[in-house]
């Protein structure tokens, strides 16, 4: 390997060394890369070397600062001497100086300092935990805001700002919250059991307070009809013991006295019809007040449930409170038939009962024309006959009246109860007629027997007088004595006297009797009037239970309706609420599994593209090898005739006998190869010319001889004496051999002159090293470098070519390196 | 080997120069004895001096003229061939590198 073996002393040496260095470094890439990056690196390090042996700033100046674009590219290798080259004239830059002084303050602000820190500490704290509980916007967030009074209202600041700016939202799912929606409102409204039950007694205890006083229109019907048939029995228990006309008609004077004192002693009818409306229009007002009063203790409920829906105003009150009482609508057919076979029956019953009355009244207006007739006699046949018809027709028809009113009774009482309680107009009519035809049959019975009365009378008092005065039984009533009829006055006074006393203990026993009787009555009638008035009371008040109790039960279901309602509204939104967060969380969960499910997918798509990718992939290589395989046979076919031509035209090149015939069959080998056809090209157009090795050498041994003969003219203003001095000298040296250039590759720049560096490359090239042989010639300087110019670029040339050349072979080689048959 | 249009190698340039250096001189000096020898015939009566004079400027001249010819590189051409040179080795180089 050539190298410097010491540095150049002079300038130009040095100049000229690195123009050859660099000139080396400009041939094309050859087997001398290797010496040149050597001649580099060496002359380099020798170069460091020396500048920091000597540590002479100037010569490594020279050469490492004026030349600095010849040594960047040169240093290839790395030179760790190189490194120490960097000139320790740049002074480090300050190394941390940035600390500021701190802890340099000044000793009186040292608390201050201590607080300040501690406050911007504290905030700093304050203000880290702020941000990334808003960061976070999880557990901790919470944790924080329910830890921290006011951190929920500075976070919530702080979201108001955020959110927009980021985009960030709440998550979408929230904690369905076990809170359910608030019902109270409802209950609120409904009024309590116990609130009803006030109500319910409070209406009880008014009605009962009305009814008290309240007394009965029936009893008054009832007393009514007691008191005839206390009436009727005074008058039978009169008739038994009554044998005289006038007595009778005393009697019965004293029994229509008793009965008008009865009648006065029961209470007025017309008084007690105004005072039953009275106490009715009481009731109906009693009852009103309780409605109303139940009305107002009832809240009314407006709208709190939510959306006020428009179908429900008032949720307890739907519509007016019913009528208090109102009878059930009685089935109109069953009461239409009713009705009208009542008053079917009605006419021709209203006729028998006129009848029967008319009858009825005859025959006791003939009784009565009898009865006062103080002359008739038992046998006034006519008469008697007369009353006798008269009375069967009365009793003929009273018999059928009472057939008929007994139907027609029956009747009413099925009209009564169908009606529950209405009582049918013509009844009153009936019931009036009845009592006078009544009254009048009962009076024409008792009158019937008058007859009867009469001649038991006679008969009697006939016997009487026989038994008592015998003797004056058989006598006619022109035959009797004074003393008869004196006797007869006496008895009759006597029996007057009898009789008068008979009539006032009679009397006495009688206003007694009736007395008693009448109490009794009145008592009876009383107990009656109150055991009727209680029913009356008990069935009013019952029948006002049930009302009220229809009513709070009317009431019950309508609030409990309403309740329903409402219930069945606020089910109705808490399902659809319910249905909404079930549906955002089926949806929500239906896309992250949706999302999952794509994940999924992609990932198989992926892998499953993977390997179809991975196995086509393989399959192409498998191709490109085959294609490969008999490319790489075809190329090496090529190569190796390539090969064969390359050697041909090295041949031809070292010989001197290239033809463009050679160089085209190239172009046809291989017509896509660009490097060989860039060599080609390369080849092609040298238009250096041909030359050989021969020729060369004898060219250069020319060279020499002529070199030596010019060796000391140089390129100053030489003199044509120099010339024969240098002629001279040429004689007088002699030629040295000197092979030790072949062992020793140094050489010394500074004794370098146009003999040596003959000699030298006399010996390179008898040994063929012609790149050597040619560095050292370009050496040369002064006149036997332009004598030696020439040969040097035609030496150039040739190498060039060769090189070219031998790379084509090369190449060749390196084709076909691989695909040699593959023999032994 | 060297056909008669190509330019010189330079090892020739050396022998041609010499060449013409040489008949150059030579004629420069015969041509100066000739004068010399005309002007000292003529001018001169004889005298040997003029044809030494010319002969010797004859062979200055020549001397002179050979030495500007040696010198010569270094004003013109080969100096060109040096560039034309550098430049083929650089397309040289830019071609295979």
């Amino acid at each position: 390997m050539l190298r410097a073996a010491h540095l150049p002393r002079s300038q130009s040496a040095a100049y000229n060394f690195s123009l050859v260095t660099k000139r080396w470094q400009q041939t094309p890439a050859s087997p001398g890369t290797g010496i040149t990056a050597s001649t580099k690196s060496t002359p380099g390090s020798h170069t460091t070397q020396y500048a920091t042996n000597n540590s002479s700033s100037t010569l490594k100046t020279q050469t490492a600062t004026a030349r600095p674009s010849f040594n960047a590219p040169i240093d290839r290798t790395n030179n760790p001497n190189k490194t120490t080259n960097t000139p320790p004239s740049y002074i480090p830059p300050p190394s941390a100086r940035s600390s500021p002084p701190t802890g340099s303050g000044s000793s009186g602000g040292g608390g201050g300092r201590m607080i300040k820190s501690i406050i911007y500490g504290v905030t700093l704290g304050l203000t880290a935990t702020l941000v990334y509980a808003e960061y976070e916007n999880g557990p901790f967030r919470r944790q924080l805001e329910s830890t921290i009074p006011y951190s929920s209202t500075v976070l919530g600041g702080l979201d108001q700002v955020i959110d927009p700016v980021f985009g960030r939202q709440k998550p979408f799912t929230k904690e369905i919250t076990d809170k359910i929606p608030d019902l109270a409102y409802v209950k609120d409204k409904i009024p309590g059991k116990e609130q009803i039950k006030k109500i319910g007694e409070q209406v009880k205890d008014t009605t009962n307070n009305v009814l008290e006083k309240l007394p009965d229109k029936t009893t008054i019907k009832k007393a009514g009809e007691s008191a005839k048939d206390a009436v009727s029995n005074t008058y039978h228990k009169l008739t038994d013991q009554n044998k005289a006309k006038g007595v009778v008609d005393q009697a019965t004077n004293q029994v229509k006295d008793a009965v008008n004192t009865v009648r006065e002693a029961l209470p007025d009818t017309a008084g007690l019809k105004k005072g039953l409306t009275h106490a009715k229009e009481q009731v109906q007002d009693a009852a009103h007040t309780v409605k109303e009063t139940v009305k107002d203790a009832l809240p009314l409920a407006k709208g709190k449930s939510g959306e006020p829906t428009k179908k429900i105003g008032d949720p307890m009150f739907l519509e007016e409170a019913g009528d208090m009482g109102v009878p059930p609508p009685i089935p109109e057919d069953k009461y239409k038939k009713l009705e009208e076979e009542i008053n079917h029956l009605f006419a021709p019953l209203s006729k028998q009962l006129d009848d029967a009355l008319t009858a009825a009244r005859e025959h006791v207006s003939h009784m009565k024309t009898l009865i006062e007739n103080p002359n008739i006699s038992t046998s006034d046949h006519e008469t008697w006959k007369k009353a006798e018809h008269l009375q069967e027709q009365a009793r003929t028809s009273y018999e059928k009246v009472t057939d008929t009113l007994r139907e027609w009774k029956n009747k009413l009482i099925e009209y009564t109860t169908t009606t529950s309680g209405q009582i049918h107009p013509e009844e009153k009519k009936v019931d009036e007629k009845y009592q006078e035809l009544h009254k009048q049959y009962t009076t024409s019975t008792f009158v019937k027997n008058f007859r009867t009365y009469i001649d038991d009378a006679t008969k009697s008092f006939q016997k009487e007088i026989e038994t008592m005065f015998p003797s004056l039984a058989g006598k006619n009533p022109t035959q009797l004595t004074h003393e008869d009829l004196q006797a007869l006055l006496v008895h009759a006074h006597r029996r007057i006297v009898k009789l008068q006393n008979d009539i006032a203990r009679m009397r006495v026993n009688e206003s007694d009797s009736v007395k008693a009787a009448i109490d009794v009555q009145r008592a009876d009638i009383d107990r009656l009037v109150e055991q009727r008035v209680q029913e009356r009371v008990a069935k009013t008040a019952e029948q006002l239970t049930d009302e009220l109790k229809s009513y709070e039960k009317n009431l019950r279901q309508q609030f409990d309706e309403q309740l329903k309602h409402e219930i069945v509204l606020q089910h109705q939104a808490l399902t659809q609420y319910l249905a909404d967060v079930l549906s955002r969380q089926y949806q929500e969960w239906a896309r992250e599994y949706e999302k999952q499910l794509d994940n999924e997918s992609t990932k198989i798509n992926l892998n499953l593209q993977n390997q179809l990718r991975t196995t086509l992939d393989r399959l192409h290589a498998i191709e490109q090898a085959i294609e490969a395989n008999y490319d790489s046979q075809e190329r090496g076919r090529k190569a190796q005739h390539l090969w064969i031509q390359a050697q041909n035209i090295l041949n031809k090149v070292v010989h001197g006998t290239t033809t463009e015939n050679d160089l085209d069959v190239i172009s046809k080998i291989v017509p896509n190869e660009k490097f060989v056809q860039v060599l080609f090209n390369q080849l092609k157009t040298d238009e250096s010319p041909i030359t050989n090795e021969e020729m060369l050498r004898e060219r250069f041994s020319h060279v020499k001889k002529l070199c030596r003969r010019v060796a000391l003219i140089n390129d100053g203003h030489n003199s044509l004496w120099n010339y024969f001095l240098s002629y001279f000298q040429s004689l007088l040296i002699v030629r040295q051999r000197d092979d030790s250039i072949l062992v020793d590759d140094a050489i010394d720049l500074n004794q370098l002159d146009t003999f040596t560096i003959l000699n030298y490359v006399q010996s390179y090239l008898e040994h063929n090293q012609w790149y050597n042989a040619l560095r050292l010639m370009q050496l040369l300087t002064g006149e036997p470098k332009n004598v030696a110019q020439s040969w040097i670029n035609d030496t150039r040339n040739y190498l060039a070519k060769k090189q070219t050349s031998e790379l084509l072979e090369a190449y060749s080689n390196s084709i076909g390196l691989g695909t040699l048959p593959r023999t032994a | 080997m060297t056909t008669p249009n190509r330019s010189l190698a330079s090892e020739e340039v050396y022998g041609e120069k010499w060449d013409r250096c040489m008949t150059d001189t030579m004629v420069k000096a015969a041509s100066g004895l000739a004068l010399g020898i005309v002007f000292s015939a003529v001018l001169f009566k004889r005298r040997p001096w003029p044809v030494f004079l010319g002969t010797g400027i004859g062979l200055g001249m020549g001397y002179g003229n050979c030495q500007n010819d040696f010198r010569s590189p270094y004003v013109h051409s080969q100096p060109l061939t040096l560039a034309k040179a550098h430049e083929h080795i650089l397309t040289k180089s830019s071609n295979s590198g």
